[in-house]
């Protein structure tokens, strides 16, 4: 058969962004497929450099807009360190629930995206439905449901309001038995794993060179999470676990690690554990200041710095130059989607027409993150 | 007779507007607030407005999020592709006016979708909540109703709404 | 602290390419000339008190005179981090790429020779990346000119702001 051209985007379609994939097919093998991004291309990064260091904490929410506090908070940890500020214990502690927050309602979207594109509506509304109500909690705390611009340079933009402590525990004692209707619809489906399993494998030393992290390099079976190697904030003190990729010894008939269904158990085994996370640390949290004051407009020393922190996708970092002034010099964005356009063309190339939406979908691929 | 044919053309803007199949363009942050618009809680389906995945079979173009020059061609192609009577939706800040990413601060950002395409209904915020996405959605079904109202009497297209 | 035992190392290895190493707020940077590069590469990768397997980031920033590149390596099995840095001449910046050694730079280095004009020898792409084709000119130098449209669209909507 002819080979023919197919485009996917960059209307979106298996992603909430623009993408633009021109695969060659042959019959329903694709057999070549390129990737072309830069259709939300914002220039954040030139943005960065027109704005002053205060001005430019709500940019950093737009980015990853999905779980918007990572990059705030991987922005305020860098510009802390170079100024050498030391933020107050409490403020630690709000922004660990936060961020952990933040990630259970990052990862319910990503199922919903996948179950969207394997075509299983039901997850779909559940998983929005369960999303509304972290939306509800981060309104009652910030008064935003989106795009938050709450973790601050020096801490919190205000304290926990009222009811927050409460709603939150009643939402996590809400959501982790609800995690059964998920297994029920998705992970315990016989026609889901069909799916997915064993489609768009990637090895553990392929993910590594790609540059692969997060969720996507721990499906592969690579034990590596920022919150446990790098030291920021209070997670050293947290008892959590970080679940890898399951084999098909554990009872998903076909699946092997590395591949787009273990991409998603990964997921949902994360959603448990924030849950853990962030109810060690209600239970205790230090009385205190929420944030450092800081002055109106002020100035970071001379230096150069990289944070890293772990968004939902994987290792989000911030670089940062600056010659003394009131503007940064460089702002540098590593966003955890952006090194997945390295490995998606190889792993679109040994798959098929159906399972490229799938497979996007699997790796969480966010095009804002990939354009900025 | 002409009471018969009034009621028909009532009929027929009731319907127009109560089954609106709209073209999501979710390019960005707003993309996300339509989501749950469209979800359980916020349910934009009961006022008849149903998502589609081709511009051949939209009557609205719903565009969220912001655009920058190289989705511009895009975006004309895909208004061109929808069949008349049309109409186009900007939700959010950027599709506004270019947001925070308007003129000088951005290099590669259009200012507003209304530099492309001509616009209906402007939705303010950043993201806009879904209670206001309904209001803009009910704001323009109300202007069809009036267009079609002021313009019955010619058969020319019914767009562009008189808000 | 094996990651500067590494620089160390490196600098023994080889005295005329490691110009600088700095460790500042915990983080270990050396510089090296680029003419150098390959062989850089190489020994971080394979060197068994390096073993660099993890590209996590490359960057680009103008400091003025020249464009710096910024490589940071990370290492999953000694869990080490090093930053390595290079200036470029800014009339022609060019550089041998790092693709042949970490798979991962190749869409960093797509990027950084959109943005900002370096060409990365022996590096085989052709897509146009973040920028529409007919783009004029390197945004993320500093000495860039705004446009004053795109294909008939004018840029901005006409409001005065203040200037930086």
């Amino acid at each position: 058969m002819e080979s023919f051209e197919i485009n996917v985007g960059p209307t979106p379609a298996t992603t909430s962004g623009p993408l633009h994939l021109r695969v060659q097919t042959d019959g329903h093998r694709v057999v070549q497929a390129k990737i072309e991004a830069g259709y939300l291309h914002r220039g954040m990064e030139k943005v960065a450099e027109r704005m002053t260091w205060l001005s430019c904490q709500p940019y950093m929410g737009r980015i990853d807009y999905v779980s918007a506090i990572h990059c705030e908070h991987a922005y305020a940890l860098a510009v802390e360190k170079l100024c050498g500020f030391e933020i107050p214990e409490r403020s630690k502690a709000i922004r660990v629930v936060v961020s952990e927050l933040s990630r259970i309602a990052s990862h319910l979207l990503s199922i919903a995206w996948l179950a969207r594109t394997t075509n299983a509506s039901t997850a779909v509304m559940f998983a929005l439905r369960d999303r509304e109500k972290i939306c509800d909690l981060f309104e009652i705390l910030c008064g935003a449901r989106l795009t938050y611009n709450y973790v601050r340079i020096g801490g919190v933009s205000n304290d926990f309001t009222e009811g927050f402590v409460d709603k939150t525990i009643e939402f996590i004692d809400y959501i982790v038995p609800k995690l059964q209707e998920y297994h029920q619809l998705l992970t315990n489906n016989v026609f889901f794993i069909g799916r997915l399993a064993g489609v768009g494998v990637v090895s553990a030393s392929q993910a590594i060179a790609a540059g692969l992290s997060g969720p996507n390099l721990r499906a592969s079976g690579v034990k590596l999470d920022k919150r446990k190697q790098e030291d920021y904030e209070i997670y050293r003190k947290i008892d959590f676990s970080t679940p890898l990729g399951a084999t098909s010894a554990d009872s998903f008939r076909g699946a092997v690690q590395g591949d787009a269904f273990n991409r998603y158990f990964v997921r949902i085994q994360e959603i448990e554990q924030s849950a853990v996370i962030i109810r060690q640390v209600l239970a205790n949290v230090p009385e205190g200041k929420y944030a450092l004051t800081l002055p109106r407009v002020f100035k970071v020393p001379a230096g150069e710095i990289y944070v890293s922190v772990e968004s939902p996708r994987g290792t989000q970092g911030i670089f940062i130059r600056s010659t003394g002034e009131k503007y940064p010099d460089r702002l540098r964005l590593r966003t955890p989607s952006f090194p997945v356009l390295n490995i998606l063309p190889a792993v679109l190339e040994s798959s098929t027409l159906e399972d490229m939406g799938p497979l996007v979908a699997s790796f969480d691929y966010l095009p804002s993150e990939v354009d900025r | 007779m002409a009471f018969v044919f009034s009621r028909l053309d009532d009929l027929a803007t009731w319907a127009q507007t109560h089954s609106l199949s709209f073209l999501f363009l979710d390019l960005s942050c707003c993309g996300i607030e339509m989501m749950h618009t469209t979800g359980g809680r916020y349910d934009l389906e009961r006022f008849g407005a149903v998502q589609v995945a081709s511009p051949k079979q939209a009557d609205l173009m719903i565009v969220a999020g912001s655009i920058s020059y190289k989705y511009a061609e895009t975006l004309k192609k895909n208004y061109e592709q929808m069949c008349d009577p049309k109409w186009v939706m900007a939700i959010g800040s950027c599709a506004g006016s270019g947001g925070m990413f308007e003129g000088e601060f951005s290099y590669s950002t259009v200012s507003g979708v209304d530099k492309i395409l001509p616009v209906d209904v402007y939705v303010p915020g950043c993201p806009p909540r879904p209670e206001a996405i309904m209001h803009g959605l009910l704001t323009l079904q109300k202007g069809i109703v009036k267009c079609r109202a002021q313009n019955s009497w010619k058969d020319s297209k019914t767009s562009s709404p008189e808000l | 602290m094996s990651s500067t035992e590494f620089l160390e190392g490196l600098k023994n290895e080889f005295p005329g390419a490691i110009t600088k190493i700095d460790i500042g707020y915990g983080q270990k940077f050396a510089e090296f000339s680029s003419n150098a590069a390959a062989s850089i590469f190489n020994v971080c990768s394979t060197n068994e008190r390096g073993r660099f397997d993890l590209l996590e980031d490359l960057l680009a920033y103008d400091s003025g005179d020249d464009i710096v590149l910024v490589y940071n390596l990370y290492s999953t099995l000694l869990n080490h981090r090093v930053i390595l840095k290079t200036s470029l001449h800014r009339k022609e910046p060019s550089i041998l790429t790092a693709t042949t050694v970490w798979l991962a730079a190749l869409s960093y280095e797509k990027e950084i020779a959109e943005l900002f004009g370096v060409r990365f020898k022996n590096h085989t792409t052709e897509i146009p990346f973040l920028l529409p084709k007919d783009w004029q000119g390197f945004p993320m130098r500093k000495d860039y000119v705004y446009p004053g449209g795109y294909s008939g669209i004018a840029h901005g909507s006409g409001v005065e702001r203040r200037k930086r």
